[in-house]
């Protein structure tokens, strides 16, 4: 058997270990979405608050959410809906490091995304794949941090929703056959074995590491697989929606199937920030926003389900701000982190629960108030992770995961 | 038979002592000196005290006074004996001290942590201050709060707090001491005498904590006992060794009980650091690495004083240095770390040609004089400062455009940092407006001052905001002394200035001190406060003791960033933290690098070529037997990964395919040393982990190795497409047809800089010979050197 086969084979034998772990997928709604045009409609609320959309009902009586969401209303059963999140922050960058780290920013020190300390947490299970992907790219803060750059999330870095989607640097140049990509493998070898001018270190043998990692991720079918969309049925890529949020789903749960531990789908609309809606905030969300993210996001819940991958894979939904309940002049919204909604299935999180209320214009939580802080030690422990674990600053302090946390019951 | 060798002597310390009624006991030591090391026997040795009442003395020679009056102590070891004469003074009628004598206990006992009573928010209603940092408010804690339940004066034994810390009753921390321990009885006698605040003659603050032995050469490895002596105000000289806290850097090469009694495990150097209150010292212990070595120190080539220094210490540690690497690697490794390019082959070919004895020196003084030593180091400081448009907006332009003068015309270091540090006005003035973004860049006054700390002086004093530093000595009372210079720096933009930013001076400006909540004062880190006239710059006080010959930081803190910059590792080590609790691993050599760059009227270019010309630097990265194991002492070169910058033109001046950075037409960049700002986007700096400079960077820089660098260099097109490339060198040279011989030797020239061996020629060259397709052979070693463990290392 050549080497690479056998690294092969015992990386889809660590796969299916991983895959009895509970593994997540964080959808991020980029910009901040306004709440009160999504989850958390206030249609008894002065008519400069409540906007133009209608709530209707959902699977769960007497529950309504905003009828830009018809297929999401009718998995509402299968689903936690916080509608309590609060931070205090509510510009971009803190308010994303904040919902993305549990910590609010401070000056000297980024703090690790989710992905990232799940990723260092489960070194030991890794397989060929990366253990944390971001589709297409990550949101600001959710990398690192502190930690080492190595537990940065690996970007697919193009859109999976275009023909022939292809991802950058894991498809060797056609030129570049199999074959002779081994053969290049032994020519570094024999390379390395004739030259002593390098003496071995940890941090060569740590490179000599990461190059075998490579090389058997390129050439292991089974992984690159998993990048493959095209090769799902049309069936299924049309239960997605052919958007690229709904596409970028499809593949977030390729990469569940073949071991990846954590995934952040970046759903950005069609601008950096597509939730940003200061301007024309209602026309952007029923027209390009809440509809991939309607499709893509039902069709993820149903899909997982029929392939029973629900019980260990965590959903998160979440922006990093929800929108000022007053309806500016540009028919937009601007920023408002008091008050936030947050979407959360599978892995054992309630069915059909609302946790949390705002007041009567969407303003502040007046029930069950949920900080990042909070979510973070709820996410951490779906995931089988301890949020007291400490982990040490550049500086050698030492550093919770999760700090002040009072996470709700229900969810744990 | 012949005499047994005479045994040296025992040696007792102290061998006369006073123990004060307020002073909790005395550690003695027993050693053995052999021919320049010593032996410890405390711990072996059988020790007695007469007249007995008197003390109680355990075996490993802790005496505690009982009662008042004169003894000898005796300790006998294998038909030795030596004795020493203690007193005891009256013990009834001492002075307390809360802090001095109780916040210590609730240290020691781990009660004021961060994981029980010293959290922010304390522990079931206790609140303690972290390690102890505020001890009048761990008395109002203990004394008054709680409704004065925590201690009972009419019967102190059924007090809450001893009840609790004796896990009498309940107590979610267990059993912290003993009933009639040594720290019962105090805490007992403190409350049955009122639990006074202060009573009696105290003896002041704390002023200097010393350890004994202060630096311990053994023989052989094992035990080394600790004693701690704590100085006060007065005078005062108190045993703490049983109240101090103690721990080693490295725990692979010695260990160390809560008592002070330290494990030397191998034969290694390492450091046992002792913190009480807010004091560190440290005691070095050391066993001679190699007894046998045969080695002639007097053989090796010394070029400055930086080799009298180094290969001082590996003589005395029994340690040799690897041989001076070889010509050819060490013309890449200077080259890449003054100017950050490999040598070209015509280089390479002409300095192996060279027969020049001085023709290392002379390379050095060369390649400091090329534009690429400023373009290359100005990515250093730029990362030091973190210069960065993402920072700084459109004044990082004319920041970095200052950094680059003062570097090209090798501007004195302390001007250079006084001016950082003292510049107001526009900050995109093309003129003057360069080093005002120092200022730009951190307008808090305590994240100026930290950054300022870290950068210039080498201390981090990030956890002294919240509470004394737990491993340095620095204070909150340091930490917002020190914040309060910056804090009448504002954003200002009045008048003439409306509507620009500009850094001004409000008289009014102040910094609150976060457990007084009054205005700090500025005060020194030496402790020394300072007057400020309403209308001036404090800076300036700041950066006059900052940037003075005498600052015992500033300019070692600048040489060991230096040594770190060519050696990948600091001689102290992170560079950035040189606490107390992190010693340097040579610290005289530090000691003259400092002395040196203050003689040299902080001259940073002279600096660099001095550690450059040393044979130190030069030394080959090929342990030799006696130094294989050997990570720590400089005895040979550390291979370090290229940096991104370093790799980016590597790949693209051996194959002779640029790169190309950004994409303003105007401005593109052919060469990645070109590219100081990091927001300029390029995939291969960022995977190769360029310095981001959002928060600080590893000062060494050391890329931190991924599976996406090494994806981007075998999955990606970035080599495949420059060894391929129609344009490239490969490309070119098969035109000429060379032999397979020549080609396989300028592929290696062009990667790792040096001629194939023999061996790699002709295995290579029948390679070349054999393969079906010459083109497509010739490709694959050239990707496979490009991809090969040497390339991608500076050894």
């Amino acid at each position: 058997m050549h080497d690479w086969l056998r690294l092969r084979a015992s990386a889809g034998a660590q796969s299916s270990q991983s895959a009895k772990m509970e593994n997540c997928i964080l959808i991020w709604l980029a910009g901040g979405p306004s709440h009160l045009d999504t989850f958390d409609p206030k249609p008894a609320a002065a008519v400069d608050v409540r906007g133009e959309f209608k709530p209707i009902d959902t699977a769960v009586p007497g529950l309504k959410i905003s009828e830009v969401f018809p297929n999401l209303a009718k998995v509402m059963n299968q689903v936690t809906l916080i509608r309590s999140m609060t931070s205090p922050e509510s510009d971009h960058d803190r308010a994303s490091h904040h919902l993305l780290t549990g910590y609010r920013p401070m000056p000297a020190l980024v703090y690790p995304g989710y992905g990232s300390v799940v990723s260092k947490t489960r070194e030991e299970t890794r397989t060929a794949l990366p253990s944390y992907v971001a589709v297409p790219d990550p949101p600001i803060f959710a990398s690192s941090g502190y930690l080492s750059p190595a537990y940065d999330p690996f970007s697919v870095s193009g859109d999976p929703n275009t023909p022939g989607f292809r991802v950058r640097n894991l498809t060797p140049p056609d030129r570049l056959t199999l074959e002779r990509l081994m053969r290049r493998r032994d020519m570094v070898h024999k390379l390395d074995a004739f030259s002593n001018d390098v003496p071995a270190t940890p941090l060569t043998s740590s490179r000599d590491q990461f190059s075998e990692s490579a090389y058997s991720l390129l050439t292991s079918s089974a992984a690159l697989g998993a990048f493959k969309i095209g090769d799902e049925s049309a069936k299924t890529r049309d239960r997605y929606g052919r958007t690229t949020f709904g596409q970028s789903c499809l593949l977030a749960r390729r990469l569940i199937e073949a071991g990846v531990s954590f995934i952040t789908v970046n759903d950005r609309g069609t601008a950096q920030l597509g939730w940003d809606t200061h301007v024309q905030n209602f026309r952007t969300i029923k027209d390009t926003l809440a509809p991939p993210l309607d499709k893509g996001l039902s069709g993820l819940l149903g899909d997982l389900a029929d392939r029973r991958l629900l019980d260990h894979t965590l959903v998160v939904m979440m922006g990093e701000f929800g929108r000022t309940p007053r309806i500016n002049r540009n028919a937009g919204r601007d920023h408002h982190g008091r008050a936030n909604s947050v979407l959360m299935f599978g892995a054992g999180v309630p069915s059909g629960l609302v946790l949390g209320r705002t007041d009567n214009s969407g303003d502040s939580p007046v029930e069950r108030p949920v900080t990042p802080a909070d979510l973070a030690s709820v996410l951490y422990q779906r995931l089988g992770i301890d949020p007291d674990t400490k982990f040490e600053a550049p500086d050698g302090r030492p550093i919770r995961l999760v700090d002040a946390a009072n996470p709700p019951r229900e969810l744990l | 038979l012949a005499a047994a060798p005479a045994k040296p002597p025992l040696q007792i310390s102290p061998s006369a002592f006073t123990i004060a009624a307020d002073d909790p006991g005395l550690q003695l030591l027993l050693g053995q000196d052999a021919a320049g090391s010593t032996r410890d026997l405390t711990a072996q040795a059988t020790w007695t005290a007469e007249p007995p009442g008197l003390v109680r003395i355990d075996s490993t020679g802790y005496l505690r006074p009982i009662k008042a009056g004169k003894v000898t102590v005796r300790a006998a070891h294998d038909g030795q004996a030596v004795a020493a004469s203690i007193t005891v003074d009256e013990r009834g009628h001492r002075s307390w001290d809360f802090g001095q004598d109780i916040v210590p206990i609730l240290t020691r006992s781990g009660c004021n942590t961060g994981s029980c009573h010293g959290r922010a928010d304390g522990q079931n209603g206790f609140h303690l201050s972290l390690f102890g940092y505020d001890p009048a408010g761990d008395y109002a804690a203990l004394v008054r709060d709680g409704g004065q339940r925590r201690l009972s004066r009419f019967a102190p034994e059924e007090s809450l707090f001893l009840a609790k810390a004796t896990g009498r009753v309940a107590h979610g921390g267990g059993a912290r001491f003993l009933v009639d321990s040594p720290e019962y009885q105090v805490v007992l006698a403190w409350v049955r005498d009122g639990a006074p605040d202060r009573a009696g003659k105290t003896h002041g603050d704390l002023t200097e904590i010393s350890a004994e032995p202060d630096a311990a050469r053994q023989s052989e490895p094992g035990p080394r006992q600790i004693r701690v002596t704590a100085r006060f105000a007065d005078g005062h000289r108190r045993d703490v060794t049983r109240l101090a806290s103690f721990r080693v850097n490295d725990d692979s090469a010695a260990a160390v009980t809560p008592e002070g009694r330290a494990l030397l495990k191998t034969r290694a150097e390492t450091d046992v650091i002792i913190r009480y209150q807010s004091q560190i010292a440290g005691v070095r212990l050391a066993a001679v690495i190699n007894p046998d070595l045969k080695f002639d120190f007097s053989q090796v080539k010394r070029q400055n004083f930086i080799d009298d220094e180094l290969f001082k210490r590996l003589e005395s540690l029994k340690v040799p240095p690897s041989p001076p690497a070889s010509d050819a690697a060490f013309l890449r490794r200077i080259s890449l770390d003054l100017t950050g390019e490999q040598p070209t082959p015509d280089e390479v070919r002409r300095f192996l040609a060279d027969s020049d004895p001085a023709k290392r020196v002379k390379l050095v003084d060369r390649l400091l004089a090329k534009p690429d030593f400023v373009l290359f180091w100005r990515i250093k400081l730029g990362d030091l400062l973190q210069i960065s448009s993402a920072r700084q907006g459109n004044g990082a332009y004319r920041y970095q455009a200052w950094i680059d003068n003062c570097l090209s015309k090798n501007r004195r270091w302390d001007d250079v940092v006084r001016t950082l540090l003292t510049a107001v006005g526009d900050p995109n003035d093309v003129e003057t407006g360069g080093p005002v973004n120092y200022a730009m860049d951190s307008l808090e006054a305590n994240v100026a001052s930290e950054l300022t700390a870290q950068r210039f002086l080498g201390l981090r004093l990030k956890c002294a905001q919240c509470h004394n530093h737990p491993f340095d000595v620095w204070t909150q009372d340091d930490y917002f002394g020190l914040a309060a210079f910056f804090a009448k720096i504002e954003r200002g933009g009045r008048g003439m200035m409306a509507g620009r930013p500009a850094i001004t001076i409000n008289p009014q400006g102040q910094i609150l001190h976060l457990r007084t909540k009054q205005p700090a004062s500025p005060r020194l880190l030496d402790g020394k406060p300072v007057a400020i006239p309403g209308k001036d710059d404090p800076r300036k006080a700041l950066a006059t003791w900052i940037t003075d010959p005498k600052n015992p930081y500033f300019a070692r803190a600048l040489a060991n960033w230096v040594w770190a910059q060519l050696f990948g590792r600091g001689l102290v080590d992170p560079a950035d933290d040189m606490s107390r609790a992190n010693p340097p691993v040579h610290p005289e050599l530090l000691d003259a690098l400092g002395r040196h760059f203050i003689a040299t009227k902080f001259d940073l270019r002279d600096l660099i070529r001095t550690i450059a010309s040393s044979e130190a630097y030069g030394l080959s990265s090929s342990p030799v037997a006696g130094n294989k194991q050997d990570a720590r002492l400089f005895s040979h070169q550390i291979p370090r990964p290229l940096t991104a910058h370093q790799m980016a033109d590597a790949l693209a001046q051996a194959t002779n395919v640029p790169n190309r950075f950004g994409n303003e037409a105007a401005r593109d960049y052919r060469r990645a040393i070109e590219v100081a700002d990091p927001t300029k986007a390029s995939s291969i700096l960022d995977t190769f982990g360029r310095c981001a400079r959002t928060s600080g960077c590893a000062t060494t820089s050391a890329p931190p190795l991924s599976l996406k660098q090494a994806l981007l260099l075998i999955g990606g097109d970035v080599i495949e497409t420059k060894v391929s490339s129609l344009n490239g060198y490969l490309a070119s040279a098969l035109k000429l047809e060379l032999e397979p011989e020549e080609l396989v030797e300028n592929l290696y020239y062009r990667t790792v800089c040096r001629p194939p061996t023999a061996e790699e020629l002709s295995h290579w060259a029948a390679e070349l010979k054999g393969a079906s397709s010459r083109r497509e052979a010739a490709e694959d070693l050239f990707w496979s050197l490009l991809n090969s463990r040497e390339f991608a290392f500076n050894h």
